[in-house]
This record gives structure tokens, C-alpha cells and sequence, in this order.
């Protein structure tokens, strides 16, 4: 067998000639071991996952009501829906309105929660239990308790609003505070973020801090220099979490508002429900369903894009 | 072992065929689509062992075990036969069926309604019944309702055996009328001086806020569905023609505004957070909340359970200058095309449409029998409670049902129910929430008419 050095050469000349590395027996062997080891996940992932994206995007230049063939009709589901359909931009609104709001709020209480977490406070094992169990409850079981909360006469929230002398208003039974109602609700689940960031801001190591103290920064200025940069990548990855999960909002609208009232609360993904399951409209939910990927795609790459600004990485020279 | 060159391209290479291959199949043309639009007359009813599978929504115990039987008298009546129900929650019957259907195997029978009927026949999944009723010695269409069948026969094809239906009537708690010093709701159809204002008048007569907070305690009615008032007042959701939305007419928008001011004006019927927070209709009934509400036949089975609830039923007012309308739902069964052999699924539809089984739906289920003889019997007429539920059969002669159109249910949902639902929250006019879901109903229209 040849040395690992001669094959490092060979491969290194052939890369010159601009030809590919030939494998040698043992890694070709090893390549096969490493994709049979994957192979789950890879045929999962074409068979259930990018077969029935590009399905769906046949799917989304037909007519299809499921008995019939789909009819071939090119773009006019995409036409329809940009320039046609009234619903789809409601739904484009209520969506982008959900999302501005509930992703930054969602963070910065992520952040707080977890740098209270963070500190050596008594029973805070506890209260990471605590604030994290929103997040493992069923949706659904969340959403039918937070009907009652809502509830503008006989709910907790309007309840305590009255202590003040105040009629609170008819959240989900009206098309003004549905929105904020849902948006409000889905701050409970900040618990989520706030495991991702705790985990970032115990990963920071303590001579930063030290170092930042002998150099006589306060603790503002230590969260400011020495917390936030470090702990960038994590907020990059929870934002960009956060805003594919809010897209994606439908449970709540589902069960709690029936995307009313007066569509009020109809989320994109709702829309896409309601078009291929109540409708069976499925050329035409595709077509939904695949503006909902690009826009997703877009915001996300545009996010990771921006993030060359904004986001250190500990160890890079130069701090970006 | 000689092993080939496997470069990373070539794997992605075969993992993407492997993906085409899976995107082929999912694009595939779907089966289903070609069943017989009537029974194959060369079809014989072989002894050979057969499964047979009626499909049906709703999972609550007493269904169960009705078509439990209803399976079991299949096979005495034909022992090679094995026949079954498949049963599914109501909200996912459509999506389950019609998947069934795509996939080659839909059920031998299905259960059909106001609802799912239209739906089916638009999507042309079912089979006329008519030629198996034709040549049948056993059966006749002419035991059932004539109104049930003339209503479901489009074109001269009728897709479902009825089974029962659901007369809309005025369900009234007898005490609270009595402490309001009323008296018992008339029990005629045509007597026209129970109309819209005596029903007003009533609701109000019965509105109270008996601990004196300043909030209502038992309110006058609740309506639960405001399309039976659409046709009491001479409206529908669609013109004559069925070409364009018919909200805009003056009897439509009339009967609307009259039900929006039942709340916003009159305060004789909770709000939407109200209901919420008590419970359904039925509940709030229960719990004398409510003195009057709008249901079908289903209210009798919960109500009869409820000891000491002192109830009875009247029929729908009717609105000044109109004739009296007998709202109902009814539903049956049918024969989904492409099934294994059409003649082994009307001989289950017949049992599942019999005397026995119309028996059952009176006396378990509840509701109406779609067989008049039987509703008229001891079996639904002369049960005990509610003592005049002669007022449901009086309904027949003016049975008025759901249009029948193949998109009503995206022509409500999507168009109507929306705006109307603002109009009844006090957030917009009835004429502004008309004329937004308008347009929205003729572009439904004219997409399913293919203008």
C-alpha cells in the first residue's frame, strides 16, 4: 500500500490537473459505510420529504380535486393568488403582523428569562422547569385553556383588567384583538428560547468576564461587550428558528378562532388548510404552500446573510 | 470483492432517482376515478366470501353500536358475507374518504348529509341509485318521504337512501314560559300568528336579569344557525338561477338584519363570548340560560336524558307575508363508484336503510326516520317526551333543505360565514358584510360554473 503521504500528493497533483482525487480502495469503502449509515435518514428524507415538495409543486400548476386528474393550468394558481385573491394577502398580513411582533418580543423575554436563569438564585432549577413547561404541553390543550383566559366575560385576563375599573376587551370574539390575543398567548411559550439561550450563556467562558472586571467594565457594559457578541451565534439560530416556527402558525388560529373573526386570524397555513382539506382545492394549496416556502426561504437566508454583520464567532480573528 | 466507483455524485445521483421514482408515484393519475356510473348488469351475486366495509362519521357510542348490528344483520342475511364499519370523526369524514376513494379502495356504502352529498356528486364519486331501486322486488322509494327524495334527486339521479332527518324546531323551556306568564308555543306549521314578531315579543317576554347586576341571566333564544331564519324570511345564500349570491335581496337582507338586532338591539340572545363561556346551545338550555333555541331533531335524545327539565317543541315562526318553511337536514347512505361489486353494496345499503334500522333512528339515535310509516308509528310519534313531537312530522309538507350546489361549503366558510359573523358581532352592517361576501360568492360560482 502506498504511504498516506504519496496518496496526499497524488490527490493534491490531481486537484492541480484539475482532475477529482481518485479514491483509494479503503476510502471508497469507508464512503459506502458512511452513506449505508446515513441511508435512513437520506431516504427518508427524499421519499417523505423532498418527493412530496416536488409533488407539490406539479401540483401547484394543476387543477386537482383529488378524484379527478390533476389538469395542467401553468401558472394560474400562482396568478390567481397574487393578484386575485383578496384572502391570500389578508392572509400574507395577519401572518407578517404576527410574525414582526411575536418573534422580537419573544426573544428579548427569551433573553431575560435566561440571564435571570442564569444567576445563582435559590429554586432556580424550579423556575427553568416552570417557565420551560408551556413548551412541552400540547398545543392543543394550551389553546383550549387560553379560550378561557380570553373569555371576555367570565376569562381571568378580562377579570383582573376589571380590578382596575376597566372592561377589558372581547379578545378572540373580535377582529381588532384576535391578532394581539394569539400574539399575546404565544409569548407563554418563550420557555423554548429561553433553554437555547441559557445553554449559550453557560457555554461562555468565565475569563471573559474576569477580564472584562479587571478592565473595569460595569455589568451593562459586560453584557454589552462580552455576553451579547458571544452569545450571537445562539441568537441568529433561535431568530431564525422563531421565524420558521411563526410562519408556520396554525394550531391556535385553528382551534381558538377559526381563523375569524372575519378572518381576522387567517394565517397563511390556515388558508393552505382550509384550501386543500375543507375545499379541495390541492393545485391550489400547493401553489400556497410553496409561497410559503419561498418566503420562508428568503427571510432565513436573508437572516444568515445578515448575520456577517452581527454575529461573532469565538476564535475568528477579527471578531466576524 | 471488486467494489465500483461510488463518487458522492453518483449516490445524490441514485438518491435522486430513487426520489423521482416517489414523485412519479405521488403525481400519478389516481384510481377511483373510473368506477361504473351504474351497477354492471352482467354482475352476479356470487356465494363467494366478500368483505364489505360502510363507511360513517361520528364515533360516539350509540353509533357504534347501531352499525355494529346493522353489520351483523348483513351477514345473517348473507353468511359469506363479512361485513364492517369504518367510522371516523366527523371533521376528518371528507379527507379520509376521498382518500379512500383516490386510492382505489373506497367503502362499499358511505354515509352522506346536507354536507357531504353535494360534495361527493360534484366530485361525480357516486353512484345513481335509481337502477338498483328499479330493479329491486324488495325495495320502493315509495315508503320514504316523498319530499326527502324529490329534494335529493338532481338531473334525475338520486345518490342517497335516506335514513333520517332533521327537522329544525323551536325547543322551549315550559317552566321559564310559565314564570314569564306565557303560554305553550302553537304546534301548527301554518298558524301565522306564531310569527317573527310574537317570536320577538316572546324572547323578550322571557329575557331577564333575575338577581338584578345589570347583566342578563336567562336570555329569550339562541340561534345557533342563522340559514333556517334566511329561508323563514324568504332569502337564500344563492339567486334563483344559482348564478350569483342572493344575500342582496331585500328578503335576505331583512331576515339577516332581523337576526342581527335579535342581539345587538333587542339583547333577547347571548353574544358569541357568552355561549363560549356556558357551553352549547343545549347546555345553556339545560341550564335555564336560555329559554328558546333552534335545533334539529338531535336535541330530543340529550334533552329526554335530563331529569327534571321541563321542555317541549314548537315550530319555526313564520315571517309576515311568507309561507312556512320546514328547514330540516337529512342524510342517508350511498354507493361510492369503484367499489368491489355495486350489487353487494346496495344489498348493504338496504339493511342499512330498513324498517329495523329506521326503528333504531328513532328510538336510539334520536332523530326522524326517513321512512314515514315509522315516524309516524309508536316508534318516533308516540314516544313520550316531548309531548307534541307531532311537530317535527308536521314539518314534511314544508321541507326546505341546504343548497344543494357542489361548493356550498366553500361558498359559506370561505364567503359568507366570515362577513356574516361580523354583522353579528355589531362590527359591520349587515349590508356591508353582504356586500363584501358578494363578490366572493359569484367568483366561487363562476369558477364552478366554468365562466
Amino acid at each position: 500500500m502506498r504511504s498516506r503521504q504519496a496518496q496526499i500528493g497524488q490527490a493534491a497533483d490531481e486537484l492541480a490537473a484539475g482532475k477529482r482525487p481518485r479514491m483509494s480502495g479503503i476510502a471508497r469503502k469507508e464512503a459506502i459505510a458512511g452513506y449505508v449509515a446515513i441511508s435512513p435518514w437520506l431516504l427518508g428524507f427524499l421519499i417523505f420529504q423532498l418527493a412530496p415538495i416536488l409533488a407539490a409543486f406539479y401540483i401547484s400548476s394543476t387543477e386537482w380535486r383529488i378524484l379527478s386528474a390533476p389538469e395542467f393550468i401553468g401558472v394560474r394558481n400562482f396568478d390567481k393568488l397574487l393578484f386575485k385573491d383578496d384572502l391570500f394577502w389578508q392572509s400574507i398580513k395577519v401572518t407578517v403582523i404576527y410574525v414582526i411582533f411575536r418573534v422580537p418580543v419573544s426573544a428579548v423575554l427569551s433573553l431575560a428569562l435566561a440571564l435571570l436563569m442564569n444567576q445563582q438564585l435559590a429554586g432556580r432549577r424550579l423556575f427553568r422547569t416552570i417557565y420551560y413547561l408551556p413548551a412541552v404541553i400540547p398545543l392543543v390543550a394550551v389553546s383550549m385553556m387560553w379560550i378561557w383566559i380570553f373569555n371576555p366575560e367570565y376569562g381571568v385576563l378580562n377579570s383582573f383588567i376589571r380590578l382596575f375599573g376597566i372592561e377589558g376587551p372581547q379578545w378572540i370574539h373580535s377582529s381588532r384583538w384576535a391578532l394581539p390575543a394569539l400574539i399575546i398567548m404565544s409569548l407563554w411559550q418563550v420557555g423554548t428560547g429561553m433553554v437555547i439561550f441559557l445553554a449559550g450563556l453557560q457555554g461562555i467562558p468565565a475569563h471573559l468576564y474576569e477580564a472584562a472586571t479587571i478592565d473595569g467594565a460595569n455589568t451593562w457594559q459586560r453584557f454589552l461587550k462580552v455576553t451579547l457578541p458571544m452569545l450571537s451565534p445562539v441568537v441568529l439560530f433561535a431568530l431564525v428558528m422563531n421565524v420558521i416556527g411563526s410562519f408556520q402558525i396554525f394550531t391556535q388560529a385553528y382551534i381558538m378562532t377559526a381563523g375569524g373573526p372575519g378572518n381576522a386570524t387567517l394565517f397563511l397555513v390556515l388558508y393552505i388548510y382550509r384550501n386543500a382539506f375543507e375545499w379541495f382545492h390541492m393545485g391550489y394549496a400547493s401553489a400556497l404552500a410553496w409561497v410559503l416556502f419561498v418566503v420562508v426561504l428568503v427571510i432565513s437566508l436573508a437572516m444568515l446573510r445578515s448575520s456577517e454583520h452581527w454575529v461573532h464567532y469565538e476564535g475568528r480573528i477579527g471578531g466576524a | 470483492m471488486t467494489v465500483g466507483k461510488l463518487s458522492r455524485r453518483h449516490f445524490l445521483q441514485g438518491s435522486a432517482l430513487v426520489a423521482g421514482g416517489a414523485f412519479v408515484a405521488a403525481c400519478a393519475p389516481v384510481a377511483g376515478d373510473t368506477g361504473a356510473a351504474v351497477a354492471d348488469e352482467g354482475e352476479s351475486m356470487s356465494e363467494e366470501p366478500i368483505e364489505l366495509v360502510a363507511q360513517y362519521w361520528g364515533t360516539r357510542p350509540e353509533f357504534i353500536e347501531d352499525r355494529e348490528i346493522l353489520a351483523q344483520r348483513m351477514t345473517e342475511k348473507f353468511p359469506n358475507v363479512t361485513a364492517s364499519q369504518n367510522s371516523v370523526p366527523g371533521g376528518q369524514y371528507g379527507e379520509k374518504v376521498l382518500t379512500a376513494i383516490a386510492a382505489g379502495t373506497p367503502p362499499d356504502t358511505m354515509q352522506l348529509n346536507h354536507r357531504w352529498e353535494p360534495f361527493f356528486r360534484g366530485q361525480e364519486a357516486l353512484l345513481n341509485v335509481i337502477p338498483f331501486a328499479d330493479a329491486d322486488d324488495e325495495f320502493t322509494f315509495d315508503v320514504f318521504y316523498p319530499r326527502i327524495i324529490e329534494l335529493g334527486t338532481t338531473e334525475g339521479q338520486l345518490v342517497t337512501v335516506p335514513r333520517g332527518w332533521n327537522p329544525f324546531v323551536i325547543y322551549y323551556n315550559r317552566a321559564l314560559f310559565a314564570e314569564a306568564g306565557l303560554d305553550d308555543l302553537p304546534t301548527s306549521w301554518e298558524n301565522d300568528t306564531w310569527n317573527w314578531d310574537s317570536f320577538l315579543e316572546t324572547a323578550q317576554a322571557l329575557t331577564a336579569d333575575s338577581d338584578g347586576d345589570g347583566r342578563t341571566d336567562v336570555y329569550g333564544m339562541f340561534f345557533p344557525y342563522w340559514y333556517p331564519f334566511l329561508r323563514l324570511g324568504g332569502g337564500d345564500v344563492l339567486s334563483d338561477d344559482q348564478q350569483s349570491s342572493g344575500l342582496g335581496s331585500p328578503e335576505a337582507l331583512a331576515a339577516l338584519q332581523w337576526l342581527a338586532d335579535l342581539r345587538l338591539t333587542h339583547g333577547v340572545s347571548p353574544t358569541p363570548a357568552e355561549i363560549e363561556g356556558l357551553g352549547s346551545a343545549q347546555d345553556l338550555f339545560t341550564a335555564g340560560r336560555v329559554a328558546m333555541f333552534t335545533a334539529g331533531a338531535w336535541g330530543i335524545g340529550a334533552l329526554t336524558r335530563v331529569e327534571g327539565l321541563d321542555w317541549d317543541v314548537g315550530p319555526l315562526p313564520r315571517a309576515a307575508g311568507q309561507p312556512p318553511v320546514g328547514y330540516t337536514q337529512y342524510y342517508g347512505h350511498g354507493i361510492p363508484k369503484g367499489t368491489q361489486s355495486a350489487d353487494w353494496s346496495w344489498e348493504y345499503l338496504k339493511i342499512i336503510s330498513d324498517e329495523e334500522s329506521n326503528i333504531t333512528v328513532a328510538q336510539t339515535i334520536g332523530d326522524v326516520p326517513a321512512m314515514r310509516h315509522i315516524a309516524e308509528s309508536e316508534h318516533f310519534a308516540g314516544l313520550p317526551k316531548p309531548p307534541t313531537r307531532q311537530v317535527f312530522i308536521d314539518s314534511a309538507p314544508h321541507m326546505q333543505v341546504w343548497p344543494t350546489i357542489a361548493p356550498i361549503t366553500e361558498i359559506m366558510s370561505r364567503a359568507i360565514t366570515p362577513e356574516l359573523n361580523l354583522a353579528f358581532l355589531g362590527e359591520k352592517s349587515v349590508e356591508d358584510a353582504v356586500a363584501a361576501a358578494g363578490p366572493q360568492v359569484d367568483e366561487i360560482l363562476a369558477a364552478f360554473w366554468g365562466n
